[in-house]
């Protein structure tokens, strides 16, 4: 072997082990930060919720003359604008499909004389026109890029010999179902309000409504005209009123998108009513209300229902539509008119020119507030919390109340706890301290199975087995755990004055009797007689006092659940228990104290440590379960501390409602914001239990 | 009788030729603490030298510098120098692995490796790289001679190093080590978790290795130290206090703290 | 007796009654919890058991006559245990026997006041078809090539279709194959179409082809006409037939055969039937090549981090704290890391992949949906913390000693980690990666969210390159019996079919968690490192 050869292996060796260390830390740090990016992750998605939303100018347009944005219509060549430039000029600006251009401005002229009134309805744009001779006639516009829009008379009525057009000065045309709703002002401020039918064009209604205002019409065909003394709602089936006495007019009542609420916009404030109908009476209830310092020169409201814009002194303020809330951003923007293009874009036009925005981080509209007080959503009757975010109708207020779901959380833990810590705490005290080795060698690992078990098959064993048992003997097997220790009490009793003496280990033995022959019993108490019809008088009077409040799914979920977390809890309090020093235990027992008092006195003082963290990882493992809970639980979310109630859990929520969610929308972020719930509070639970698990060893190191 | 100065500048006046290892001014820190001040002493080869001292006294830390196994104690600083063969092996060029395996090292408790005695013994020849059966059994077969152990395992050889008896063990890694053919072995209190038969085993064992090698032995035990080594060194609180002949140092300690510590009356 | 520590207050109630009784009693109420766990555990492993297998026992076919306000009604069915509804005892009866009209089954619920009468004729029997559906019926007779023969030639008559068939199949896959790949070749070489050679082929062709007509005419002829509960005859082409049971005239022999081919067909084939039938082999396959892929992902990182930390990490804080974080990154709920592989693995990184590469395949999603890459990567990075903390606690378990041995041998970081350490604390390695492979295979919360499916068409291994489909979607035992508990269609008598797929995972599980510990007690014995007295 040539010292030569040597010498290049011992490089070689050098330089390899120096490769292996490299690949070593780089692939430890690589495992490290995967584990690391999956909380980075939870975070940076729900990040968003917390800023505030922002505009962001994307494109801007000259436009020939100044003018106002009155309305906005989409149609197949995209959207387009219709701009007024003077009192007698309008014209429509087709938006090329991308809104990055201008494609066309077609001037429609009007005559001076005639006033006229442009109307906006599920994205068609109509035309009122009031002739002086009292005609009342409707266009419908129909836009084309290429070519000069085509009105078509799509309605047209007399207005009754009565009303003197001459005093009417503003006046006011709303398109419902199947009304064309008129108002007209006179100068004495009084108002009337006329209604026709659309298909018929009959005069239906008619009524002189005193400082009146008329809302736009919503998507779902509803127009709202705002009385003093109530409001009256032109429904698309019928008309109702809803009487309130208001003490200030407000200068616009506008409605929200699913008609279940509205919006009165005064000078410095906006108030926000629900309708709400109970038990057939209908009423209107203050959601919220709003004030500002400064004069409001335009409220707008998203598409979607739930956030407004406020346009006050030149900056912009975002409104939460469900908390009331007021977020400010920073721009200043300049505009005489604002319109909102779709969800995530604004058009604001100043003087002669038409700016794009385009809304920067939505999601941020969603506050704390949203998601953990007590909010009036609309039609309810009271504030709430609510989760619930998708339902059948078009338009629904989404509630982000996440109170019902940790609320859910805590109630199936705390619940599962109830069973596993007597179950669990019970095992480790017999398996740890009472049974000889090779006794413990078997029952130890046997016990563990269970959680061996996926929690699947525990949910789907409860859910289809245990759940119709559940429902037949609900009271029964309450009944059965209450009573058991005490039967267990009575049967030692007897043994016990019959001198039964009983080795280490046969405990377990006549424990199975007693729990056999009391089963029995209790069968025979409780089951039906013969001929099935009468019930043991048992049975029905356990029924009679709990049958109101008992609740099989709470029984079953507390029973699937607390098995499932069973091993969890029994596997560290066994350990801990069956680690306290042997020599303090023996000291104990040198000074004459039987097995229970060192029990007492000596072993669980010490394991206490160990006793608490098993209680606590146990905790924080039933809140992190998801299967069970799917399948056992009704799976509504319920806000209410009453056990018997249905819940929803964090993870269950999770499961179900991750898979639909839309990227990026603020029910995603909110969605990842409860997993970062999950995640901290198994987190810091998970490590305050292993820190008492620590000292509980460190505080007995030395001991042998 | 010698003179005790004499017996001491002796070795203070051996050349490089003669010594297998010279400390110089050493001093090693574990972080904050110091664990050896300020050591220069020089080990002559082909001898057994004693390294003796109360407990915690750096003998275990003062042999770790010798195979730079302290490197592996976090936050461990060393000053001076260590030189094995005239070169410093705290110098920068120095290739580890090698003069470990060029120094051998034997530790308190028997630690041999879940295999066969065999492949314990073959160890280190694989580390460096051979390969060729023959020159490991041949080693294996002298190391374990050596070792006085091949008598007793040769016909186990594959058998799992566990079922030896710990005396039986213990000779298996200084077989296991002086397979390498060291040049100097050092023994970390070798016997004291052994009964007294393998005990007497083991020192004869290393008497009769010293024909070859130079051993550095840390014992707490004084009867032992005065049997078996030639020189004696006498450590306290990480400070050499006295270094010479072993019979000098025995009969006539020039310091009082030696003669304290020898008669028993610390540490 | 020496005074006991029981509270004042009992004490005071109770007086000399406690006495007596106070030291048992909580030595009892421990017994007691431990008897309810293990009954408890006792009877879920029964109860799952008795009924998965009793699915596959065959159940004779019932001929029942009931009461309808229309008259009486007979029909063949399956009989299943009573259901009670307060007072009301009720049975549920599920019958085929009418494959011509839609697949669903009929169901009855019948009061024990309806039922007339219920016999088992011996002569039911249960016809199983090749598309697995199945219907119950008397058979009448066989029809032949025009002749009517009786019952006993049943099986005869099969075997002559099932000869043609398969006579059929040589030609198709022999010489009609030769031939079309011949006139491939002639069209890619140019041959003209009127030549001789290509005549000859194409006459060739068409001989076979009428050949195959023939045999598909003559055995179309063979039928089997039985006659349903309702006196009606009917018939059905025996080349459909799969099989022919008499159920209700089976001996012990034949029945415990029944039992097997059971299983077998449960592992076997793939379609489920509204959850109460069927075969879970795509569920299998698909579990155990999501484990089997994870464990791929999950071992050598899991390994490698465990090295890093125990032995390469400098000992500082930040060491420390991420050390604690690996730790309780186990105890953080599995929904969570769904979550995250839904979020960043199938959106952020399956949508930016789809973008890059199948950008023409848009807007339909091919990685940027979830699958069996993704439900992988998702599993490995669950299990990721549990084979870290258990490689972990092995490495730690080496004594320092046997690494100093080693090093003092001079060799190097490596060669020690290679031959002493990574040996010695190999039983810990093989326990963390099963662990993570058992709890893989139970997890099923996650694969809700990114991977598996309640029924996917296509197996994700199959003959066309690249073999491997890492992004199709699989079914996965789990999820199909969450889907079977939750859609509620395995109401309580059907539900043996789940239950059965229950005992499956159970039993896959169990398996796992076994070979864990047997690997795990060789290891121990063969590389027990020294163990301090």
């Amino acid at each position: 072997m040539s010292s030569q050869y040597l010498k290049k292996l011992q490089k070689q060796r050098l330089r390899r082990d120096r490769r292996v260390a490299i690949l070593i830390t780089s692939g430890g740090w690589l495992v490290l930060v995967a584990l690391l990016m999956l909380i980075w992750h939870l975070f940076s998605v729900s990040a968003p919720l917390l800023g505030a939303p922002s505009l962001k100018q994307v494109n801007s347009w000259q436009l020939s003359g100044t003018g106002n944005a009155l309305a906005v219509g989409n149609n197949a060549f995209g959207y387009y604008l219709y701009w007024q430039n003077e009192e007698c000029t309008s014209s429509l600006v087709q938006l090329s499909q991308e809104q990055k251009s201008i494609s066309s401005q077609r001037v429609l002229r009007s005559a001076c004389a005639e006033k006229s009134q442009i109307i906006s309805l599920q994205n068609e744009l109509y035309l009122a026109d009031l002739a002086s001779e009292g005609r009342l006639r409707v266009y419908h516009l129909s836009i084309a890029p290429e070519s000069s829009p085509k009105k078509q008379l799509w309605f047209s009525v007399r207005l009754p010999n009565d009303i003197e057009l001459i005093r009417y000065q503003k006046w006011q045309v709303q398109i419902t179902r199947d009304l064309v709703l008129f108002t007209a002002e006179t100068p004495d401020k009084q108002s009337e309000l006329l209604a026709f039918s659309r298909t018929t064009r009959e005069l239906e209604y008619r009524q002189i409504i005193e400082n009146g205002l008329l809302s736009a019409t919503a998507d779902s065909g509803n127009t709202l005209a705002w009385l003093p003394s109530g409001i009256l709602k032109f429904g698309a089936q019928d008309n109702t009123f809803y009487a309130k006495e208001f003490l200030t007019k407000p200068k616009r009542i506008i409605q929200s998108p699913g008609a279940k609420s509205f919006y009165l916009l005064y000078d410095k404030g906006v108030e926000k009513f629900t309708f709400a109908n109970q038990l057939g009476q209908l009423s209107i209830l203050k959601q919220f209300s709003l004030s500002m310092d400064t004069s409001i020169n335009d409220f707008k409201l998203a598409p979607s229902g739930q956030t407004s814009l406020i346009f006050s002194n030149n900056m912009v303020h975002w409104l939460n539509n469900t908390t009331g809330e007021l977020m400010t951003s920073e721009a200043l923007v300049h505009g005489s008119s604002y319109r909102y293009l779709d969800e995530r874009h604004l058009l604001i036009a100043h003087n002669d020119k038409l700016t794009k925005w385009e809304i920067i981080n939505p999601s941020a509209s969603i506050t704390a507030s949203s998601l953990w007080d007590e909010l009036w959503y609309d039609g309810y009757q009271q504030p709430d919390y609510v989760w619930q975010t998708s339902s059948a109708s078009d338009y629904q207020q989404p509630k982000y109340s996440v109170v019902p779901l940790v609320l859910g959380s805590i109630k199936a833990s705390f619940l599962a706890i109830l069973v596993a810590l007597p179950l669990g705490f019970g095992s480790a005290v017999y398996c740890g301290f009472f049974v000889p080795f090779r006794v413990r060698k078997y029952l130890k690992p046997a016990v563990e199975l269970i959680e061996a078990v996926p929690s699947v098959v525990i949910g789907f064993v409860a859910a289809i087995w245990l759940l119709p048992i559940a429902e037949k003997y609900l009271a029964g097997v309450f009944l059965f755990i209450l009573f058991s220790p005490i039967a267990l009490l009575v049967f030692g009793v007897i043994a016990n004055k019959w001198g039964v003496r009983l080795k280490n280990g046969w405990e377990l033995i006549f424990a199975v009797v007693c729990i056999a022959s009391f089963l029995t019993l209790f069968e025979l108490a409780w089951s039906n007689d013969s001929h099935g019809a009468h019930m043991s008088l048992l049975h029905q009077w356990v029924d009679s006092v709990f049958e109101l409040h008992a609740n099989k799914n709470t029984l079953v979920l507390a029973l699937a659940l607390g098995f499932a977390i069973v091993p969890t809890v029994f596997s560290i309090a066994e350990d801990a228990i069956h680690e306290v020093p042997k020599s303090i235990q023996l000291a104990s027992f040198a000074m004459g104290a039987t097995r229970v008092q060192t029990l007492q006195r000596i072993v669980l003082v010490a394991a206490m440590p160990g006793l608490i963290s098993a209680a606590m990882l146990g905790f924080a493992r039933a809140f992190g379960e998801t299967m069970i809970v799917i399948l056992v639980s009704g799976n509504t979310p319920i806000a209410s501390w009453d056990l018997l109630d249905g819940v929803r859990t964090l993870t269950a929520n999770l499961a179900i409602e991750l898979p639909e969610a839309q990227v990026d929308s603020a029910h995603y972020r909110i969605l990842f914001f409860t997993a970062l719930i999950l995640f901290g509070f198994t987190f810091v639970l998970n490590t305050i239990a292993e820190l008492l698990r620590i000292r509980s060893r460190r505080n007995f190191g030395s001991l042998k | 009788m010698p003179d005790q100065s004499t017996s001491q500048k002796s070795l203070k006046a051996l050349s490089p030729e003669q010594t297998a290892i010279e400390v110089r001014n050493l001093s090693l820190r574990f972080g904050k603490k110091t664990a050896l001040r300020d050591i220069s002493l020089k080990i002559p080869k082909h001898s057994i030298t004693a390294i003796i001292g109360p407990s915690g006294c750096g003998k275990s830390t003062l042999i770790g510098c010798f195979n730079r196994l302290n490197d592996l104690t976090p936050d461990c600083q060393v000053d001076g120098k260590v030189l094995v063969n005239d070169k410093n092996i705290y110098g920068s060029r120095q290739n580890v692995p090698i003069l470990r395996s060029q120094v051998g090292m034997v530790f308190q408790q028997p630690n041999p490796f879940p295999m066969s005695i065999y492949e314990n013994v073959v160890y280190g020849l694989r580390i460096k790289g051979i390969t060729d059966r023959r020159i490991l059994d041949d080693a294996a077969e002298t190391a374990l001679n050596m070792a006085a152990l091949w008598d007793e395992v040769k016909d186990s050889l594959f058998q799992p190093a566990m079922v030896l008896s710990g005396g039986q063990q213990q000779r298996l890694v200084i077989a296991r080590a002086l397979a390498l053919e060291p040049e100097i072995l050092l023994l970390d209190e070798p016997t004291s978790a052994l009964d007294p038969i393998s005990t007497l085993q083991i020192e004869e064992l290393i008497f009769g290795l010293k024909q070859k090698h130079t051993v550095v032995i840390v014992t707490h035990n004084l009867q032992q130290a005065a049997r078996v080594s030639d020189q004696t060194a006498f450590l306290n609180q990480g400070e050499l206090i006295e270094y010479s002949k072993t019979d000098t140092m025995f009969t006539m300690p020039l310091k009082q703290q030696t003669e304290a510590f020898i008669t028993g009356r610390f540490g | 007796m020496v005074p006991l520590s029981r509270p004042a207050w009992l004490t005071k109630m109770s007086g000399r009654f406690v006495n007596i009784v106070w030291p048992n009693w909580q030595l009892f109420f421990a017994g007691l919890s431990l008897i309810f766990t293990l009954l408890a555990l006792v009877t879920l492993l029964l109860l799952i058991s008795s009924k998965g297998l009793s699915y596959f026992w065959p159940k004779p076919i019932s001929q029942i006559t009931f009461d309808v306000p229309t008259g009486n009604k007979t029909v063949y069915a399956y009989a299943y245990t009573p259901i009670e509804h307060g007072d009301i005892e009720e049975s549920l009866w599920l019958q085929l026997d009418d494959y011509h009209h839609n697949k669903q089954s009929a169901q009855y619920y019948l009061q024990k006041t309806q039922v007339i009468s219920e016999e088992q004729p011996t002569e039911l029997v249960r016809v199983t078809l090749r598309d697995s559906r199945f219907l119950l019926a008397k058979p009448v007779f066989v029809e032949a090539l025009g002749k009517r023969l009786d019952i006993s030639e049943l099986a005869i008559q099969r075997k002559i279709v099932s000869r043609l068939q398969e006579q059929k199949r040589d030609i198709q896959l022999g010489s009609l194959a030769s031939i079309h790949s011949t006139l491939y070749d002639y069209d890619q070489r140019g041959v003209a179409k009127d030549s001789r050679a290509y005549r000859i082929q194409v006459e060739s062709y068409n001989e076979l082809m009428n050949d195959i007509a023939t045999i598909d005419e003559i055995v179309s002829q063979y039928q089997l006409h039985y006659q349903t509960a309702d006196g009606v005859v009917k018939k059905i082409s025996l080349q459909d037939i799969k099989k022919v049971s008499r159920v209700n005239a089976l001996s012990i022999g034949t029945k415990i055969a029944h039992f097997f081919d059971g299983i077998v067909q449960f592992l076997t084939e793939d379609d489920v039937h509204d959850n109460r039938s069927g075969g879970v082999y795509p569920a299998i396959f698909g579990t155990v090549l999501m484990v089997l892929l994870m464990t791929v992902i999950v071992a050598p990182l899991g390994i490698i981090a465990a090295i890093y930390l125990t032995e390469y990490a400098p000992n500082n804080a930040v060491v420390s704290v991420i050390r604690i974080a690996v730790n309780n990154l186990a105890g953080v709920p599995s929904v969570v890391y769904g979550v995250f592989g839904l979020g960043l693995f199938v959106y952020h990184l399956g949508g930016n992949i789809d973008a890059l590469f199948y950008a023409d395949k848009l807007p339909t999603p091919t990685f940027g949906t979830p699958g069996l890459l993704w439900a992988s990567l998702t599993m490995a990075l669950l299990t990721l913390p549990v084979v870290i903390v258990a490689t972990e606690e092995g490495l730690r378990r080496v004594p320092q000693n046997l690494r100093h041995a080693s090093y003092a041998l001079g060799a190097t970081k490596f060669e020690t980690l290679k031959k002493v350490i990574l040996p010695a604390a190999s039983s810990s390695l093989m326990t963390g990666i099963v662990l993570a492979i058992a709890r893989g295979a139970g997890e099923v919360a996650p694969m809700l969210l990114v991977g598996a499916v309640k029924y996917a068409p296509v197996l994700p291994i199959d003959s066309d390159f690249p073999f491997v489909h890492l992004e199709r979607q699989f079914m996965h035992l789990g999820v199909l019996i969450y889907d079977g508990a939750f859609h509620g269609q395995a109401a309580q008598p059907s539900a043996t079919f789940m239950f059965s797929a229950c005992l499956l995972l159970l039993i896959v599980v169990t398996l796992l968690n076994m070979v864990a510990i047997y690997i795990r007690a060789k290891l121990q014995s063969r590389y027990r490192a020294q163990v301090n007295a």
